[in-house]
């Protein structure tokens, strides 16, 4: 991880998408399907990621994920940490990011990371699974752009 | 690595799970991170109830409304039955008075009141044998005295009129006191007696005298509230307070 500074960005990120995806994903809820703020975080942080990086934060936000919702730790560590990793791997083709560009990641991270829960641990009603997971990534995509370029006023000069 | 880490860190809170406890990295980040997550969820509930009053703002209004509506339906309902019920003991009483040797009663509703006149309407006439100076009764007591009288209506001087002037004992004492009744304001009347040593007080029942061809013996009027001396003129005179309240009187009898 390059920089203190990028690192106190990457946990104060984590720390308030754990806080929102408690308290206010929730009541966002629309239909059954919510925005999940830790993969918004990967994704969007993550375009400013190595490999390594980018795992150490999917490895975060599994940790928080797991934590948070008491569900198995394993699986949500797991398939964040290769999505966060993925995006790293992604960004060494050195293509320039954008906001098209965090929403389009940040759809593929929700739905890569639900979808390894899926063949992981698959849940009793897929069809309602994967529905909500393409909501989820919907709402995620909405929000991206803007939370990319929040992330961006103090990461642009440096790469984590 | 770090999948291995985070494979562990799920069979560890696998077995703590199985054994009833919640494991110390979840219970790290629950204990780090709940209570502000709740802080936030009180808040978004907060917002999220603020927005729908917004939203319902409208409907909840008319709700109010109808509900104002309904309890002042309610009330006025309750009001009602209030004065029907009273309107029926009354009715029950007036009933239940008991007969007048050589005298009928006839029935009559109240058309008219005239509160700064002093005087009632009444829906009975010379076609029900209605004659003027015959009294008018209800169950509380005299109500007042026939002044004129049309074929089916006729017009009373009730008993606070300061034109009326009627026979009046104190039936509280033995013997009782007679006096002269006469209409002193709106809601009290006064009885003069000629004895200013008349035993009267305060409380005592005064009641027609029956010195009259036309108003019978012994029909409450009222009690004594005050009792003045006139030193001059050596005469004693009595407030009363007319047990009936004109205002409210609906149905009365006239005695004929």
């Amino acid at each position: 991880m390059k920089g203190l500074s990028g690192g106190f960005v990457a946990l104060v990120s984590l720390g308030i998408a754990a806080i929102l995806q408690r308290g206010l994903s929730p009541h966002l809820s629309f239909g059954g399907v919510a925005p999940d703020f830790l993969l918004l975080v990967i994704a969007t942080l993550g375009l400013f990621s190595n490999r390594s990086s980018g795992a150490l934060l999917g490895f975060g936000a599994g940790l928080l994920q797991g934590g948070l919702s008491g569900a198995n730790m394993a699986v949500y560590v797991v398939s964040r940490t290769v999505c966060g990793y993925l995006l790293g791997w992604f960004n060494l083709l050195e293509l320039e990011s954008n906001p098209i560009v965090a929403t389009i990641a940040t759809v593929c991270v929700t739905m890569g990371c639900q979808l390894f829960i899926m063949f992981w641990a698959p849940p009793p009603g897929l069809a309602a699974f994967i529905g909500s997971t393409a909501g989820s990534a919907l709402m995620n995509a909405c929000l991206a752009a803007p939370v990319y370029l929040l992330l961006r006023q103090f990461l642009v000069t440096r790469r984590l | 690595m770090l999948c291995a880490t985070g494979i562990a860190l799920g069979r560890w809170q696998t077995i703590g799970r199985d054994s009833g406890k919640l494991d110390p990295v979840s219970r790290t980040i629950q204990s780090a991170f709940g209570p502000v997550a709740n802080l936030v969820d009180r808040s978004a509930n907060a917002v999220s109830e603020f927005g729908t009053g917004i939203m319902n703002a409208q409907r909840l209004a008319s709700e109010v409304r109808a509900m104002h509506d309904q309890l002042k339906i309610a009330d006025l309902y309750s009001e009602t039955t209030h004065r029907l019920s009273a309107e029926i003991d009354a009715l029950r009483r007036l009933q239940s008075l008991p007969p007048l040797p050589g005298k009928i009663r006839v029935a009559a509703d109240v058309v008219g009141y005239f509160p700064y006149e002093n005087r009632l309407n009444l829906n009975v006439g010379q076609a029900q044998g209605v004659r003027p100076g015959v009294p008018i009764v209800c169950a509380d007591g005299l109500v007042g005295i026939v002044q004129t009288v049309e074929a089916h209506s006729c017009q009373v001087l009730s008993i606070t009129n300061a034109g009326l002037k009627i026979g009046a004992l104190v039936m509280d004492r033995n013997p009782s006191p007679a006096g002269l009744l006469r209409g002193r304001d709106s809601s009290t009347v006064t009885l003069s007696f000629q004895d200013p040593k008349a035993a009267i007080q305060i409380g005592d029942r005064v009641m027609t005298s029956g010195f009259s061809e036309l108003i019978p013996r012994g029909i409450l009027i009222g009690k004594v509230i005050q009792v003045d001396d006139d030193v001059a003129f050596g005469r004693r005179e009595a407030v009363i307070d007319p047990s009936v309240s004109i205002g409210n009187i609906r149905e009365v009898q006239v005695i004929l």
